[in-house]
C-alpha cells in the first residue's frame, strides 16, 4: 500500500472485468488536482492502464512498474500490480467529502 | 533561431512566462498581425489593452453583453485558436518532426510547463476562474472598485466604428455567465511549453522545417516574445499587460509574505503561500483571521496555510481544541459544539516529504467523532477507539489495523 499526500493506492487482488478505460489528461493519469496549487498526482508511463468502475478508480501497473509523480512530494515506483486509487476524505454532518487541496 | 542550446531555449521560455517586462505595444501589435497572416486569416485591425488579464476578461464579457455579439461567438473564437496555433503545431508535427521525443525537447518541455504553467499560470488562471464564480466575493467586489472604471475607459476607448452596437452594461453582475464562458478563450495560457519544445527539439535536428511551416512557428514565438496572455478574435484581439511582479520562494513556487505574489498594473493580483493560493487577508493581515474562517474553509491546503499564518498555538487556543489522543501518526482533538450533540474531532497529521528548510507541513481534517471510517456513497464504518492512528485510517476508509500496512508514504 503506497500513499503520496492524499493519494492512497491500494492493491486488489483483480480489478472488476468490467471496468472501463479511463480518460488520460495529456496522456498523463492524474490521480488528484490541486485546485489551488496547480499540482497533482499523476503516472506519465503510457503502458499503465486507468480504468474506473461504478466510481471506483483502478490501476493496473505492467511489469515495468510506473512512477507516481508529484510537485510536492517524492516520487513513489510502483511495482507491477492491480491497484485501487482512494482519495483521502474528510467529514462533515452533512456529507463525506473529497479532501480538496 | 540558431545559436541556443537547449539548455538556453529552457531559460528563455521560462523568463519570457515569468517576465514583468511592460509590454511593447507597436512590436505586440506586429507579431499579432504576422502571425494571423502566417496562418493565413486577414490580419485584425482592432487591439484593445488591458492592465491584466481579469480586465480584458470583464470587458470581454461586458462587449459580449451587447445586442450583437459581433466577434466573441465560440465559432471564431475556436477558429482563430485552431487557424493560428493547433493548425500550426499540427503542421510542424505532420511536415517536420512527429513528436517531441524523450531528448532535450521533452526536457524543455516538461521544465517549462513545471516552472510557467503549472506554478504561476494556472493558478492566474484559477484566481480568475474562482473569482468570477464567486461575484459576490470579496476579492472581485474589492477589484470592482478599485478598478472598475478603469475598465470602463478601456472598454470606451475602443474605436466605435469598428465595433458597431457596442453596449456596455450597467453591472458586472450581469456579466457572470458569460465571463465564465470566456475563461478559456485566453491563448498563452499553456502553450508556451509546446513552442519550446519544439524549438528546443528543431535545433537537435539536422534539417529545418518546410519554409511555410517554419514561417509560421516562428511567428506564434514572435507572439509570445511580445506578450504572455491575449484573446485572439477575428478582427479584434485583447490583450493584457505583463505583470509588474512575479515573487517565488526557492522551490520556484509563487509566494509572497508581504503582499501579492503576482500583481498586475491595475492592481489585480494573486496573494499566495508558498504555491498556495489564499485570500489577500491570509497574506496582509493574518492578525484578522478568525477561527470560523479556518473552520469553514472547505480547501484542506488553504486551511493549513491559515492556520500556519495565525499560529498552531493561537488556533488551538482560540479554537478550543482539547487534545484526546497522540502518538507518531499525529494528534487527535476534540471540540465541544454549543446547541450540537456532536462534537467536533480533528486530527492533526504531518506531511511525510519535508519542505527545503527541514520543516515539516501539518495539515488539519475533520474526521467521524467515532472514529467510524468514511467509505465509498457516504457509508460510515464501525466506530473505533479513539487514536490518532485510526483517525487518519478513517479519513481513506480504512481501520488502524490496515493503515499500517503502508510500505510507503512521501
Amino acid at each position: 500500500m503506497y500513499r503520496q499526500g492524499d493519494v492512497l493506492v491500494w492493491p486488489v487482488q483483480k480489478i472488476p472485468g468490467s471496468a472501463q478505460a479511463g480518460i488520460r489528461d495529456n496522456g498523463k493519469i492524474v490521480l488528484a488536482y490541486g485546485e489551488v496549487t496547480g499540482h497533482s498526482h499523476s503516472i506519465a508511463e503510457s503502458a499503465t492502464e486507468l480504468l474506473e468502475y461504478e466510481g471506483a478508480r483502478y490501476l493496473r501497473v505492467p511489469v515495468e512498474g510506473a512512477s507516481l509523480k508529484h510537485e510536492e512530494h517524492e516520487t513513489i515506483e510502483l511495482p507491477a500490480g492491480e491497484y485501487r486509487i482512494i482519495t483521502q476524505r474528510e467529514y462533515t454532518p452533512k456529507a463525506i467529502v473529497n479532501v480538496l487541496d | 533561431m540558431a545559436g541556443h542550446s537547449a539548455e538556453g531555449v529552457r531559460e528563455r521560455w521560462i523568463a519570457l512566462g515569468l517576465s514583468t517586462r511592460p509590454v511593447d505595444r507597436v512590436q505586440a501589435e506586429k507579431a499579432l498581425r504576422r502571425a494571423y497572416f502566417c496562418a493565413g486569416l486577414t490580419p485584425p485591425r482592432t487591439f484593445m489593452w488591458f492592465p491584466s488579464p481579469a480586465s480584458a476578461l470583464i470587458a470581454l464579457g461586458a462587449m459580449q453583453a451587447g445586442e450583437q455579439k459581433i466577434f466573441v461567438t465560440d465559432g471564431v473564437r475556436h477558429q482563430i485558436h485552431s487557424q493560428v496555433f493547433l493548425d500550426t503545431i499540427g503542421a510542424f508535427e505532420d511536415r517536420f518532426q512527429k513528436k517531441v521525443g524523450g531528448g532535450v525537447g521533452r526536457d524543455v518541455l516538461v521544465r517549462v510547463r513545471d516552472q510557467v504553467v503549472t506554478r504561476v499560470r494556472s493558478l492566474i488562471l484559477r484566481e480568475l476562474a474562482d473569482q468570477t464564480s464567486d461575484f459576490g466575493g470579496s476579492a472581485m467586489k474589492t477589484f470592482e472598485i478599485e478598478v472598475g472604471s478603469d475598465i470602463y475607459r478601456a472598454i470606451t476607448a475602443a474605436p466605435r466604428k469598428l465595433i458597431p452596437n457596442f453596449e456596455v452594461v450597467e453591472t458586472f453582475f450581469d456579466l457572470i455567465d458569460i465571463i465564465k464562458s470566456l475563461q478559456t478563450c485566453a491563448w498563452g495560457w499553456s502553450e508556451d511549453y509546446w513552442l519550446a519544445a519544439y524549438e528546443a527539439s528543431m535545433r537537435e535536428c539536422p534539417t529545418q522545417p518546410p519554409m511555410d511551416v517554419l514561417n509560421r512557428f516562428v511567428s506564434l514565438v514572435q507572439v509570445r516574445e511580445q506578450l504572455s496572455i491575449f484573446f485572439p478574435f477575428g478582427d479584434v484581439v485583447l490583450c493584457s499587460e505583463n505583470p509588474l511582479v512575479v515573487k517565488r520562494d526557492e522551490r520556484d513556487r509563487l509566494h509572497s509574505a508581504e503582499g501579492p505574489a503576482i500583481v498586475y498594473p491595475d492592481g489585480w493580483g494573486v496573494w499566495a503561500w508558498h504555491g498556495v493560493r489564499v485570500l489577500k487577508d491570509v497574506i496582509e493581515h493574518p492578525e484578522r483571521l478568525h477561527i470560523a474562517d479556518i473552520e469553514t474553509e472547505e480547501n484542506a491546503e488553504v486551511r493549513r496555510v491559515m492556520i500556519e499564518r495565525m499560529g498552531w498555538e493561537r488556533f488551538i487556543r482560540e479554537a478550543a481544541l482539547r487534545p484526546l489522543h497522540s502518538d507518531d501518526w499525529g494528534t487527535l482533538y476534540r471540540k465541544e459544539l454549543v446547541g450540537d450533540p456532536e462534537p467536533l474531532m480533528l486530527v492533526k497529521v504531518t506531511n511525510s516529504t519535508p519542505e527545503p528548510d527541514g520543516s515539516y507541513k501539518d495539515y488539519i481534517l475533520r474526521v467521524h467523532h467515532e472514529l467510524r471510517p468514511l467509505m465509498d456513497g457516504n457509508i460510515l464504518g464501525e466506530p473505533q477507539k479513539l487514536t490518532a492512528l485510526n483517525a487518519i485510517a478513517s479519513t481513506f476508509g480504512l481501520k488502524g489495523d490496515e493503515y499500517k500496512k503502508v510500505l510507503v508514504q512521501t
